[in-house]
């Protein structure tokens, strides 16, 4: 029993794929304001956790609250109305637009609410915060790849939510990208934003993260501070049973 | 119903159902392997009929060996296909559809004006009737039945146990891990079509004592290929086989007792099948 | 700033124009044949309309029947009018096509091209084969009566002694037409169009930006059934009958091909699509038999050579074309001053 409810909470989630079990009965829960790294070698299940939280899959069994209300069984852009904007490892963009286009897009929920103006305004100080400000022009499929999943982001944020869940952020960038990255997610996260991150390396997320959650084979199998994780033995040995993993 | 009807008409639906398996086999090959839409399989089928008309009626060969041959002409075909039409597209869904729908409107009036617009009619080499439970079957509808058994096997088989079958497969699977293990998935592609075309050739060879030939023979053949291959699953062969044999069912029982109307009916089952199957009754996910 | 205002004035210019037409074309056959361009540019608009979110429909010739089926019997069992009628024959089709999709647009690529074509088959096979009475079986319904509209105190008959008038149905058909143009253009130039284009690309990431992609969908596909159904009640009243022939998949095949052939990177594709394919099917009518084959001959290599249609097609600048005469004028050189065995590239 606590006093202030946590933003999500997910209870007993199990995804079963025809006797495959991707998500094997995990807890977890996120405080308003964390920023969470969820990690695990592949195949752990932590996509498939993604897509039950964002409502792309619909669970086997479990509870997801947020903000109070149970998403299971909502539609996805329901979910998202609600607050969780999520990325994805492929399809980062729409490739056909111009990055001022993808950003108008993601416009979507709120563009509503404010007038063409604001929106611009709003449009290039995202630009402004992603460094993408030259590009605003440019169409989607002629970015560099680091910039591509740097967009992704920014129309994540876009949509201003919640809780932001970010599905790889950092994979295929160079250290310098990596860095960059890093530090705009922990300027966001410090300005307000709850942030779940999925991250495959995980010593470059070792120092911003508050904490980390791991899972391996569906289960999981370790939550808590970055340090404590690090030194799990039953983290240790998830990573290392595959050869080319390693956790630091 | 007696069971000499219902005999008479389930012999009726394996005849039709089974040769629909083998042109809808190899029209969902070539999705399974390509991700395209062969609009032109029904002309191929119909090119398969005539093709077997020339061979077996003008020339007059061997019954079996005209059927080979047109198997091998008509894949042949696929191979030009898949070289100079498919393969300039690079394999996108859309363009390959109009291209083959094209070709189809070329090859059906090149057909037309070419043989004419009276049907022909070839007659099969099997004489006789055979009582099959009270119903009537006739040996030429057995023996069509047995080599589009024989054929449809053949093809599993070799998908299963043959070093390009199993290669054909991979690429249906995922192109990028099959060319990782050095498959060459051109050539898949080549060989899909070629086997695809084949397929609808021993149709054609196969229904042409039994139907007549047209130029317009393929027209309704493939709007039913595209039917069975949604109902059994894109890309699955023994979908393919189940949607045909539902398919010659649904025509024998359905045209006896509701006539005309029963057209409709595949297209009405298809319906259902996809909204409570969304994948089809043996599709995986594309 | 200028250029717009020129091009809205060259717009306009081009309006007048058209709607001037049939002042100075006497020949009723091509006046007729302009009056089928524009039915065909509506269906290609329609059909436009729902294959740039991503999806193809093959049945949209169902759609053209049915509004002209529910036209008919509008106006000959309930004698409603001619504006009326049309109208609801957009609606019918719009309606259908909105259970339709409701149904079917959970899935998509290949899956919801068959079932669209299996239903427009379902469509066609009762339209010939319930109510014979009131639908008329094969035959479809007939003698649907040229239609009268009363503008004030001017009574306007579609039909005279000499025949039907074929100037008013033109204008019919050309006033329907602009208005899908702009029905069209402002929505695919709105955030909803920009929407779908986005949906077109990736619907998963439409969806997570909360985007209701299935709404999105089923809205804009009921649009383009709704203006397949007004051209088909138009074309009803035009040919003064409606069958289930109409359905037929060659139908769906040709308004597939307008919108191909055209182009689908902006309106004017479909449109340039439909005017090229209706006049070249015309005038192809004095080869008869060859028709098809020159129809499905432009369909391949179009698809080859130019997959993004006719509209993609630059036009040439003043230095390109300067340039293209020059090549023409040594190539003719060659050719008449030299030996023909003696081939030369001209560089």
């Amino acid at each position: 029993m606590g006093i202030v409810s946590n933003l999500l909470e997910v209870k007993g989630l199990v995804k079963n794929f025809g006797g495959l079990m991707a998500v094997d009965n995990v807890d977890f829960y996120i405080e308003e304001g964390e920023f969470l790294g969820l990690v695990g070698p592949n195949g752990a299940g932590k996509t498939t956790a993604f897509n039950l939280v964002s409502g792309f899959l619909r669970p086997t069994e479990g509870k997801i609250i947020f903000n109070g209300r149970n998403l299971v069984g909502l539609k996805p852009h329901k979910i998202a109305s609600m607050g969780i904007i999520r990325t994805f490892q492929a399809s980062t963009l729409f490739g056909n637009f111009t990055v001022g286009e993808n950003l108008d897009l993601s416009l979507h929920l709120k563009a509503r609410q404010k007038n063409s103006e604001d929106n611009s305004l709003f449009i290039n100080e995202l630009l402004d915060f992603f460094q993408l400000s030259m590009w605003k022009d440019s169409l989607g499929y002629d970015l560099p790849y680091g910039h591509q999943r740097m967009l992704g982001v920014a129309m994540a944020m876009a949509a201003e939510p919640k809780l932001l869940m970010l599905d790889e952020p950092l994979t295929g960038m160079d250290p310098k990208e990596c860095m960059d990255m890093i530090r705009l997610l922990s300027t966001i996260n410090k300005q307000g934003t709850t942030v779940l991150m999925i991250e495959h390396h995980v010593s470059e997320i070792l120092e911003s993260v508050g904490r980390i959650i791991v899972l391996s084979n569906g289960k999981k199998i370790a939550d808590g501070l970055p340090k404590d994780v690090v030194q799990n033995k039953e983290v240790e040995e998830a990573y290392l049973g595959r050869e080319e993993e390693s956790i630091a | 119903m007696t069971t000499a009807l219902l005999s008479t008409l389930l012999m009726n639906s394996l005849v039709t159902g089974l040769v629909y398996a083998l042109f809808a086999s190899g029209l969902t090959l070539v999705f399974g392997v390509m991700s395209i839409v062969l609009f032109c399989h029904g002309a191929v089928y119909m090119l398969g009929s005539y093709t077997f008309y020339h061979l077996f009626r003008t020339w007059e060969l061997n019954y079996l060996l005209s059927i080979i041959l047109t198997m091998a002409a008509t894949g042949c075909l696929g191979l030009i296909l898949e070289r100079f039409f498919f393969k300039k597209v690079e394999y996108a869904i859309l363009p390959s559809l109009f291209v083959a729908a094209g070709l189809t409107m070329i090859i059906e009036q090149s057909a037309m004006l070419g043989f004419g617009t009276l049907p022909r009619s070839v007659h099969s080499p099997f004489v006789g009737i055979i009582k099959v439970l009270g119903g009537i079957v006739s040996v030429e509808r057995l023996a069509v039945m047995g080599i589009a058994i024989g054929f449809i096997v053949l093809l599993m088989l070799s998908l299963d146990h043959t070093k390009t079958g199993r290669a054909i497969r991979a690429v249906s699977q995922d192109v990028q891990v099959a060319s990782s293990f050095g498959i060459n998935p051109t050539y898949m592609y080549a060989g899909s079509c070629f086997i695809g075309c084949v397929m609808a050739g021993a149709a054609g060879a196969l229904m042409a004592p039994i139907y007549g030939l047209s130029y317009s023979m393929g027209e309704p053949w493939l709007m039913k290929g595209f039917m069975i291959i949604i109902i059994g699953g894109l890309g699955s062969i023994p979908g393919s086989v189940i949607g045909g044999l539902i398919l010659g069912v649904i025509e024998s029982f359905g045209m006896f007792y509701f006539g005309y109307l029963s057209s409709s009916f595949i297209f009405i089952a298809v319906m259902i099948i996809l909204i409570l199957r969304p994948k089809g009754l043996m599709g995986h996910a594309d | 700033m200028q250029i717009k205002v020129f091009k809205v004035i060259a717009l306009l210019c081009c309006l007048v124009f058209v709607f001037l037409i049939p002042l100075f074309v006497t020949q009723l056959y091509w006046l007729h044949t302009f009056t089928m361009f524009a039915i065909h540019a509506m269906l290609a608009l329609g059909l436009w309309l729902i294959v740039i979110t991503g999806q193809v429909s093959f049945g949209q010739a169902a759609y053209m029947g049915i509004g002209g089926y529910a036209s008919a019997l509008f106006c000959k069992e309930l004698g409603l009018g001619l504006f009326t009628t049309i109208l609801a024959g957009g609606v019918v089709a719009g309606l259908l096509g909105l259970s339709f999709g409701y149904l079917t647009l959970r899935v998509r690529g290949a899956y919801f091209f068959v079932l669209s074509f299996a239903f427009a088959e379902i469509v066609k096979v009762l339209m010939r084969s319930i109510r014979k009475d009131i639908l008329g079986g094969p035959n479809g319904i007939l003698d649907i009566p040229h239609p009268t509209i009363t503008i004030g105190a001017l009574n306007l008959s579609f039909v005279s002694e000499t025949g039907p008038n074929t100037s008013l149905y033109y204008w019919l058909a050309m006033a329907c037409l602009v208005i899908t143009i702009l029905l069209v253009w402002f929505i695919t130039r709105s955030r909803f169009g920009r929407e779908l284009r986005g949906i077109a690309q990736s619907d998963d990431l439409a969806e997570s930006l909360g985007i209701n992609v299935f709404r999105h969908l089923l809205v804009t596909f009921a649009i383009g059934c709704f203006i397949a159904g007004v051209a088909g009640a138009i074309q009803s009243y035009n040919f003064t009958m409606v069958t289930s022939d109409w359905m037929e998949v060659g139908h769906s095949i040709d308004q597939l091909s307008w919108v191909i052939v055209g182009g689908m990177g902006s309106i004017g594709g479909p449109i340039i699509g439909a005017f090229i394919l209706t006049i070249i099917g015309e005038l192809l009518r004095a080869v008869g038999a060859y028709e098809p084959i020159f129809s499905g001959a432009t369909l391949v290599m179009i698809m080859l050579f130019l997959p993004g249609g006719l509209i993609s097609l630059r036009v040439p600048k003043f230095s390109t074309l300067l340039g293209i005469f020059k090549r023409l004028s040594r190539a003719i050189s060659f050719t008449s001053g030299g030996s023909s065995g003696n081939r030369k590239q001209s560089s």
